[in-house]
């Protein structure tokens, strides 16, 4: 072995190099951009709320379906705490993320889930290893027996 | 006895794979990576 690294030294050396150079690009990180509404893509592109052309399309559709003096009705929050692995503040946090009820949680897609788990801090990976959406599949459905069973007593 | 290419290839290829395991761990230490 010391004879063949005496021999190879060079070699080695180089495959070693190349080999930090291929997992540094394998696992650099990458800058992932988050795009939102409230927060503008350049400092000098300010966002004037209720004024994008978005939301006054929103505000027209909507005024169209249910009528000129017509809103929607909030619908009723969920007690998320009931989830496994869902305390107060990972509750409150959800909330402040527009997710009341339990069959909002459970339609969230893979990309969907990927982002709010950025945003989730101290709870980042929660919802993935103690499947969140998936309780709440079964509590969204009213099926307490099937959540029981796989999840233990509510 | 082994060729010598042969020998050469091997001791370049563990080389690689330390290299790997070398950026690897680092990046497991500056979170780059979960």
């Amino acid at each position: 072995m010391a004879e063949l690294f005496e021999a190879y030294w060079p070699v080695v050396l180089i495959a070693i190099a190349i080999g930090i150079i291929v997992g540094f690009l394998i696992f650099r990180p990458r800058r992932r951009v988050r795009l939102t509404d409230n927060v503008p893509v350049r400092p000098h592109m300010t966002i004037h709320p209720g004024e994008t052309v978005l939301e006054h399309e929103a505000e027209v559709t909507t005024k169209h379906v249910i009528g000129a003096a017509g809103s929607i009705p909030p619908e009723p929050a969920d007690a998320l705490e009931r989830l496994k692995g869902v305390g107060p503040k990972l509750a409150a946090m959800l909330k402040a993320h527009g997710l009341t009820r339990y069959e909002q949680i459970a339609k969230l897609t893979d990309s969907e889930l990927e982002r709010l788990d950025a945003d989730l801090g101290p709870f980042r990976g929660r919802l993935q290893r103690d499947r969140v959406p998936e309780q709440a599949g079964y509590l969204a459905r009213g099926d307490v027996d099937g959540f029981e069973q796989r999840f233990g007593k509510l | 006895m082994m060729p010598l290419f042969l020998e050469a290839l091997f001791m370049s290829l563990a080389g690689f794979a330390v290299g790997i395991l070398f950026a690897y761990l680092v990046a497991l230490r500056r979170h780059w990576i979960r």
